[in-house]
């Protein structure tokens, strides 16, 4: 089952109890985080905005990451999740640059890229994620994916009816929807979110290419390692020309 | 087998001897290795466990949940049916095992070595054992009361039952606490209007919530950001009036740029508003207040053109709140602490008062929406339940903070932080020599630095406390405390509480170190004093039965409760009649009229206004990661917060010639701090503003220490004839009624 | 390899861990760093190291007792000092009682003990390893004693004492940091050779 999380910005008060439970229980690597609330700030005095806006990954069904891992360390799971095998990971960090939102993190110390797993053995156990677990406001919510599209849809239609007109669901169809819904006050761009993503064409062929090295990982991908680049740097240089990076 | 180390109280179990290694030549082994025992068949059977608590971090007290692995607490989480709590701790809560477990925790008791005392001076600290840690506190206080009288004792900390009577075993009538800086103007406003002082802001229920400098949601306090999240869910309006774009105001409707300390013209005028349109609701004033018709002639000359002038804000705008507010049913002003009616100006007390008059006026004092008279539990008091035997001493003299010259503050026996300072340095109107503060750091005070060279100028400085904190830094002895997670005992919780609900405490942790309960080492000083006998038959567990008892359960019962908790869930009963001399909601109150203060709320303005040469008004703040000076040294909250800023318009800055992340130098008339400025749009160009809780200068806080700015700094504390002149019923503190320059440093 | 001929190791192990789990009281200080007779089988690296200690003069007896209660505030009570607990060096919370903690503890109750009541150090203190040792040597539990050397004392113990080693300005401790040294270089040899 495809579980969700709905974040609901006008929830959140920026406290970031996710981001020290996360970082606290999952442990990540060196002084990663998988999530941060940052805040977005706008308008001038005295016609002044701030929206907390959770950062972390969003766990997309077609998810750029996994196509574009040439070793087979990133894959996504039955509950929803994408996550990363550190293991098999040859620290190309092709996911992070061609992730549509910025998320994997390249750590130095040990040559690996990391990011949020959605508590992957969690959800398998049973258990709300961490980041939700710790949410005191309700501003993160963990259910099956469908509930939290309804509850997202609920939300979104009470902010539009309380006047707020930009008011909507991010998450519901992008990248075939992703696990992470979020609920916007206003345009996606305003949280620096693009309003279509789209996995970037080359990420297909690459897939294609490198299809048959996917399951050697270490010696095999990294005979590979130039080519990689080349078609990394095309496939960004391609984004930043649609205006997506 | 057992022997005993020369010098060492300490008896060691030898069981390793039996071991075929140990003998040489047929001696046992001489040495005194840490020795082991065989596991008890305890130990071994608890690898996971759930214990249950509550926090400490606020006095929200929210009961928790201490999961336990292998012997240590591995996380916590709330308790799902505490009322306070409902399953979520704040940000800050949840790290209570990390205050537990900081590296930096005071483990030993110590003295100082080094006489010279402040920051940047190494106390040159050596470990003492407990027994003279007690001679060393009885000494040093002896000396006082020998040289000076038992009235040159001061203890700085909370209200303690056991610390209470060891001062007045000792026959000082000096204890200071902090809340003159906290929320005393508005809570003797509240006693003198409607005999009792509404804790609990019912802010669920809420339909419109109008705030001034209310924060609590962005200060992360658990219940009211949980409920005001829900009143907004529920369709509720929420406005706020505030000098600067708080967490609060960016999640609310409206936000009100209001000048500072101007809130009581904003309020006049929406008495003004409401009584003359007739809007508000008829059935409870008629029914439960008095005083109307005074009010209404007070407030005849506030209109909002003439508050207008005074807030900065469109007369237009203070008639459309007014009318929001006085129809929309039920209204509510949330208050908390250090919020616009805290002790920040000198006419706090009085926006109080009119604040008070509003939640009458639409019928929301002790209903559904509103203020509410927390339900808790009548429990005996420490005296009831151990008598004393002999009677303490008489207090010869008058206190040295000169509470007793607030009539309304002086039964609370609270004491004056904005004052002791001076009373300190220049021995007016008598000597302090010698003091036992717990858990309070010299940071918090106003005037922190005079403050620092007041606790210097003592004789002798006796301090409890879990971290090496600043205090710590400057005292003779230190007596090391456990921390809640290491205690047992329960909390009868007030902040939120529908109805009356305690929550137990058993040890989550082992105690650590050689760390000890207060109230053991105040038992255990006021032997060493000779005054123990004020103390005979007193212990913990007596004094938890005896109270446990009077509500109809044992510690047994609530040691076995299968959540934790004691109190049905009852229903609201919202209360007809107040504890007031009419028995009703005075309006126009009779107890300030008596003691000669302003009867109704009347427009005073604020202490102090910007000039050449302090320009700008100054702000406090602190961010939802932080508790006061608590939290600092908690390296997982100091990564997501990891220091303070000067907020700042960016007009402002640019007139300045600052830029985002410069350093700058704000000089107020007590003193200057430099720290790096943050430009932003959410405040006014005439104000600045800081966090509370860093500039941290005691080395031993490895993570706090050198982080920002101490706002305290900045701070003037005052004479007891100023405090006085203030005419401050609630003698609040004044914490930023005064103006600051900033220059680049 | 039978523990009960290298008594000299129960020796150095419990007074090693009488010396850290508080202030060092100069006598007991001096008296085992000339307890040659017991010491006698012990490899040379560890003679070489108790004659070390022998030879730092601890002069008058209360003199040098006040001089070890500063250096062991100085090290062990203030900022800048050393934190000596298996939880802070292996520990990735950067607090005491971290996961190390857990396993240390662990480790104890599956071998069926567990450290005495009313001691002042947590389970994963330099101290309480060390006696926990001396207690496996005595109690001729040898597998486990190489066990618990491996997976937890050598495994940041020799950092700790090189930390020692930079930050005390005492002979005494630098000299008791090279013991221990010493003693676990023995041990490390000895599992490199079974391994």
């Amino acid at each position: 089952m495809r579980y969700g999380i709905l974040v609901d910005h006008t929830k959140c008060i920026t406290c970031e109890a996710c981001t020290v439970h996360c970082r606290e229980l999952n442990e990540p690597p060196g002084q990663l985080k998988y999530t941060r609330v940052k805040r977005i700030a706008g308008g001038s005095f005295p016609r002044v905005f701030a929206y907390s806006v959770k950062s972390a990954c969003m766990h997309c069904a077609e998810a750029t990451c996994t196509l574009v891992c040439p070793s087979g360390a990133m894959h996504k799971t039955p509950e929803g999740a994408v996550v990363t095998n550190p293991d098999r990971c040859i620290g190309c960090n092709y996911c992070a640059a061609n992730c549509p939102f910025q998320v994997p993190q390249f750590l130095k110390s040990s040559g690996k890229a990391y990011k949020c797993t959605f508590c992957a053995p969690r959800l398998v156990a049973g258990q709300v994620p961490w980041c939700a677990d710790a949410c005191l406001t309700g501003a993160i919510k963990f259910g099956k994916r469908a509930d939290m599209v309804a509850e997202g849809t609920r939300r979104v239609n009470a902010l539009k009816q309380a006047g707020v007109a930009k008011a909507q669901l991010y998450g519901e169809s992008q990248l075939g929807g992703l696990s992470v819904l979020t609920v916007l006050r206003d345009d996606p761009a305003v949280y620096g979110l693009a309003a279509r993503p789209r996995v970037p064409a080359g990420a297909v062929l690459w897939r294609y290419l490198t299809k048959p090295l996917g399951g050697v990982a270490v010696a095999g991908a990294a005979a590979v390692v130039a080519l990689n680049w080349m078609v990394s740097r095309r496939m960004q240089a391609g984004a930043a020309k649609e205006g997506k990076v | 087998m057992e022997t005993r180390h020369p010098g060492d109280g300490r008896v060691s179990r030898r069981t390793f001897l039996k071991g075929s290694a140990a003998t040489v030549a047929g001696a046992a082994l001489p040495w005194l290795p840490v020795p082991f025992v065989a596991a008890s068949a305890a130990d071994a059977a608890s690898n996971e466990e759930e214990i249950f608590g509550f926090c400490d971090v606020c006095s929200a007290a929210c009961a928790l949940i201490a999961h336990v692995r292998n012997g240590r607490i591995v996380r916590l989480s709330g308790n799902p049916d505490c009322q306070v709590a409902r399953g979520k701790l704040c940000v800050k809560g949840y790290g209570g095992h990390r205050f537990t477990y900081d590296p930096d925790r005071l483990k030993h008791p110590m003295k100082r070595t080094n006489p010279e005392k402040g920051p940047g001076e190494d106390p040159g600290w050596v470990k003492i054992a407990w027994d003279e840690a007690y001679q060393l506190v009885a000494a040093g206080f002896g000396d006082a009361i020998r040289k000076h009288g038992p009235e040159s004792i001061a203890f700085f900390m909370r209200s303690h039952d056991y610390a209470d009577r060891l001062l007045r075993a000792i026959g000082s009538p000096n204890r200071i606490q902090h809340e003159s800086t906290c929320y005393t103007p508005r809570e003797v406003i509240w006693r003198a209007c409607t005999g009792a002082f509404p804790w609990m802001i019912d802010l669920g229920p809420a339909k419109y919530i109008l705030s001034f400098g209310w924060d609590q949601p962005a200060k992360a306090k658990n219940h009211q950001a949980r409920e005001f999240i829900k009143a907004l869910e529920n369709g509720a309006k929420a406005v706020v009036v505030d000098p600067r774009y708080s967490g609060t105001a960016s999640l609310s409707h409206e936000w009100i740029p209001i000048r500072p300390g101007t809130d009581l013209a904003f309020c006049l005028a929406m008495i003004h508003v409401i009584i003359k349109e007739g809007l508000y609701d008829r059935e409870f004033v008629a029914n439960f207040t008095e005083g109307l018709d005074d009010i209404a002639s007070a407030v005849r000359q506030y209109t909002p053109a003439w508050a207008s002038a005074i807030t900065d804000v469109p007369a237009e705008t203070i008639t459309r709140i007014a009318r929001e507010f006085g129809t929309a049913r039920p209204a509510c002003i949330p208050m908390h602490k250090r919020d616009a009616s805290g002790p920040n100006y000198a006419n706090s007390w009085r926006l109080a008062h009119a604040q008070l008059v509003l939640c009458a006026l639409v019928g929301s004092i002790d209903r559904p929406g509103g203020p509410v008279f927390q339900r808790t539990f009548s429990m005996p008091s420490f005296s009831a339940v151990f008598p004393v035997t002999e009677p303490f001493p008489a207090v010869r003299k008058d206190r040295a903070d000169g509470l007793e010259k607030f009539p309304l503050m002086a039964s609370g026996g609270r004491g004056n932080f904005a004052t002791i300072a001076n009373a300190m340095l220049t021995g007016k109107p008598y000597p302090i020599k010698a003091g036992l503060v717990r858990k309070y750091n010299v940071l918090a005070f106003p005037n922190a630095p005079r403050m620092t060279e007041a606790f210097k100028a003592l004789d002798f400085l006796a301090v409890v406390d879990v971290l090496p904190t600043e205090i710590v830094q400057l005292a003779d002895v230190v007596l090391p405390e456990t921390t809640t997670l290491e205690s047992r005992g329960f909390g009868p919780r007030s902040y939120h509480a529908h109805y009356p609900q305690i929550a137990l405490r058993l040890p989550a942790s082992k105690v650590l170190y050689e760390t000890k309960g207060f109230g053991s080492i105040v038992m255990d000083i006021a032997k060493a004093m000779g005054l123990g006998k004020y103390f005979e038959g007193v212990s913990s567990t007596k004094w938890d039965e005896a109270r446990l008892n009077a509500i109809g359960t044992t510690w047994q019962e609530l040691a076995a409760s299968p959540n934790g908790l004691f109190g049905e869930v009852r229903p609201f009963t919202p209360r007809t009649k107040f504890s007031t001399p009419s028995g009703k909601v005075e309006l126009k109150s009779s107890v300030l009229e008596n003691n000669g203060y302003d009867a109704v709320p009347v427009w005073k303005p604020k202490r102090e206004e910007p000039s050449t040469k302090y320009p700008f008004y100054f702000l406090i703040t602190r961010p939802p990661m932080h508790r006061m000076t608590t939290s600092q040294n908690d390296a997982r909250l100091i990564e997501v917060y990891p220091e303070n800023f000067l907020d700042i318009h960016p007009e402002t800055a640019a007139g300045l010639g600052l830029k985002d992340g410069d350093l700058a130098t704000v000089e107020s008339r007590a003193g200057s701090i430099k720290i790096k400025v943050r430009l932003t749009q959410g405040i006014r160009p005439d104000c600045v503003c800081t966090d509370h809780g860093f500039g941290r200068w005691a080395r031993q806080l490895t993570v706090a220490y050198r982080r920002g700015a101490n706002d305290g700094d900045l701070i003037p504390d005052m004479t007891i004839e100023e405090s006085l002149a203030i005419g401050d019923p609630g003698l609040g503190a004044c914490m930023t009624d005064f103006c600051v320059s900033v220059k680049k440093a | 390899m039978s523990p009960s001929s290298p008594t000299w190791k129960s020796h150095a192990l419990g007074y090693l861990s009488e010396a850290f789990s508080d202030v060092i009281d100069p006598q007991r200080y001096s008296a085992f760093s000339t307890s040659t007779l017991a010491m006698r089988e012990a490899p040379s690296p560890v003679m070489q190291a108790l004659e070390a200690m022998a030879g730092i003069s601890t002069g008058a007896v209360d003199k040098a007792r006040e001089e070890l209660q500063l250096e062991y505030a100085r090290l062990f009570l203030t900022p800048g000092g050393l934190y000596p607990y298996e939880s802070m060096y292996l520990g990735k919370e950067g607090h005491l009682m971290d996961e190390p903690y857990e396993q240390v503890r662990r480790f104890y109750l599956e071998q069926g003990t567990a450290v005495a009541p009313g001691q002042l150090h947590p389970e994963d203190h330099l101290a309480v390893e060390l006696g926990f040792l001396a207690h496996l040597w005595s109690q001729d539990q040898v597998e486990a004693y190489y066990r618990f050397c491996r997976q937890h004392v050598l495994a940041w113990v020799p950092r700790c004492m090189e930390d020692l080693k930079a930050k005390t300005r005492s002979g005494w401790y630098q000299a008791l940091a090279d013991l221990v040294l010493a003693v676990l270089e023995i041990e490390a040899g000895t599992l490199l050779e079974v391994s």
